[in-house]
């Protein structure tokens, strides 16, 4: 062990690491970046839907100093969330703002948890700000495109963003669906009565399908592009 | 909002100067220095109550090993002197090793995370088992490692917050304004950094059965240096030198220190 580098700390973070990907906290996900294992990346999802954040996806990051876990952590949100300011440092015990209340006993585990927890508070802070419920909710739909466009995140957490894509394509089919079904309405009709002339319809309903699909994947995409482009700083 | 965030701003900024100093300080002397002359403190000193109590000194403790000034220099000295003791008495370390196996249970059943305090406490019990078959001069290599000294330092400061937090009653009575042990070891214990004093040194000697001899080298009326032994009346391993806000080793004759 040299006395230059204190390999014991940054020894820490990769059994915290290891600890976590075991047993990883309920919510949360965290990630280092492969190059610099003192800046992690995390994601918080599956929030109940009794809070005003579910169904969102939450991406930050916590900045390390190299006398982790003597010192606390920088904490960051970087999706826009309604609760804290984007990119910019939180003010919370658990955070570099009061390294007087840091308590080497505490890990990233805690230090993430205790952010999930102020979060679902309303506890204003440096760095926090106030929205309506109303508007936390639409946040947290935007959410899903908003992480996609980012690489780092999709490189990150792939299983995340595969998650995210697959909402996106259920609710896509989704309103297809609802949107197939309200038009064809009639035409089912006819079908159910004759029952074997379904086979023969096929390719008719399905170019007629397709024109749906494509009557609702058209604005769906608009409606993306319009968040995307609202979501962008 | 602007307003709160240029408060922020400024708190920041004196931290970080705050800091800067502290550290640019810290990190010219060593985390543990070489034995010395404890005569060399004189220099240090023009006031003549503190030279007339320095010389009372000499004859019990001629030689000291300095601490460096950052916050955590009693219980780092208090580490390094139980290090000594026992690379000195090598038939009672295992002993004390299972003293320390006994304080790592008990941080668990004060509540503290397993990983985390695991973590530490393999640490320290790795460094302490080397004085089996090294001599103390390995552990001195150790005690000045930034992250090895440090976690030894966060250990003790855990075990000394886990002996108040599992002994309430022996403590609640001398905290102030109806702060709880909790609440205390969270302001004064926990923190990295944040001095020790007079409760703090009493759980963490009760904790590893360790007595420390403390010399008092303040403005208190007296030609000596006032010596209190903590736990009282047992027989002290190691020996302090306290100076307001500071700790370091004091050695009796013949010195038991390495170079």
């Amino acid at each position: 062990m040299s006395s230059a580098a204190p390999k014991r700390y940054v020894g820490r973070l990769a059994r915290e690491y290891k600890a976590i990907k075991k047993n990883p906290p309920p919510f949360i996900l965290a990630e280092p970046k492969p190059e610099n294992i003192l800046e992690w990346h995390y994601v918080i999802s599956g929030l109940p839907d009794d809070t005003p954040y579910h169904g969102g996806f939450y991406h930050g990051k916590l900045v390390f100093p190299s006398s982790y876990p003597m010192k606390p952590p920088a904490i960051y949100m970087i999706t826009p969330n309604g609760r804290f300011k984007e990119n910019t440092r939180l003010c919370l015990s658990i955070s570099d703002f009061h390294p007087d209340t840091w308590n080497p006993a505490w890990s990233v585990e805690t230090v993430l948890k205790g952010l999930l927890s102020f979060m679902l508070e309303d506890t204003p802070t440096a760095g926090s700000i106030t929205t309506t419920t109303a508007e936390k909710r639409a946040l947290a739909k935007r959410s899903l495109v908003f992480n996609l466009k980012d690489q780092l995140f999709c490189d990150l957490f792939p299983e995340t963003a595969e998650e995210i894509r697959e909402v996106l394509r259920r609710k896509v089919k989704e309103a297809t669906d609802a949107q197939n079904a309200a038009s064809s309405e009639g035409a089912n009709t006819n079908s159910s009565s004759s029952g074997s002339g379904g086979d023969e319809k096929l390719p008719e309903l399905s170019s007629q399908t397709l024109a749906v699909i494509a009557c609702i994947v058209v604005p769906i995409v608009g409606v993306i592009l319009y968040q995307m482009v609202q979501a962008a700083p | 909002m602007s307003e709160g965030k240029d408060e922020v701003n400024r708190d920041q900024e004196i931290m970080a100067q705050m800091d800067a100093i502290k550290k640019e300080v810290a990190e010219s002397a060593p985390l543990m220095s070489d034995v010395m002359d404890t005569s060399t403190l004189l220099a240090e000193y023009g006031d003549p109550l503190f030279t007339t109590k320095i010389k009372s000194m000499l004859d019990a403790f001629p030689k000291m090993r300095k601490t460096r000034g950052d916050g955590n220099c009693f219980y780092r000295a208090y580490a390094y002197g139980i290090a000594e003791h026992f690379a000195a008495h090598k038939d009672k370390l295992p002993g004390f090793l299972e003293t320390l196996k006994q304080t790592f249970d008990m941080a668990l059943a004060a509540g503290y995370p397993e990983f985390t305090a695991e973590d530490f406490y393999e640490t320290v019990q790795e460094q302490f088992a080397r004085l089996k078959d090294e001599p103390m001069e390995a552990l001195h290599a150790t005690f000045n490692d930034d992250g090895l000294s440090n976690y030894i330092v966060a250990y003790f400061r855990l075990v000394t917050a886990a002996h108040m937090k599992t002994h309430v009653d022996d403590f609640l009575p001398f905290l102030e304004g109806g702060e709880t042990v909790a609440a205390f070891c969270a302001r004064a214990v926990d923190p990295f950094g944040v001095d020790c004093e007079h409760l703090q040194i009493i759980a963490l000697t009760q904790a590893l059965g360790v007595a420390v001899n403390i010399a008092y080298l303040d403005r208190s009326a007296g030609e000596t240096a006032a010596q209190h032994v903590i736990p009282d009346g047992q027989e002290p391993l190691v020996f302090l030198l306290y100076r307001p806000g500071h700790y370091d080793i004091l050695y009796p004759p013949p010195a038991v220190a390495h170079t």
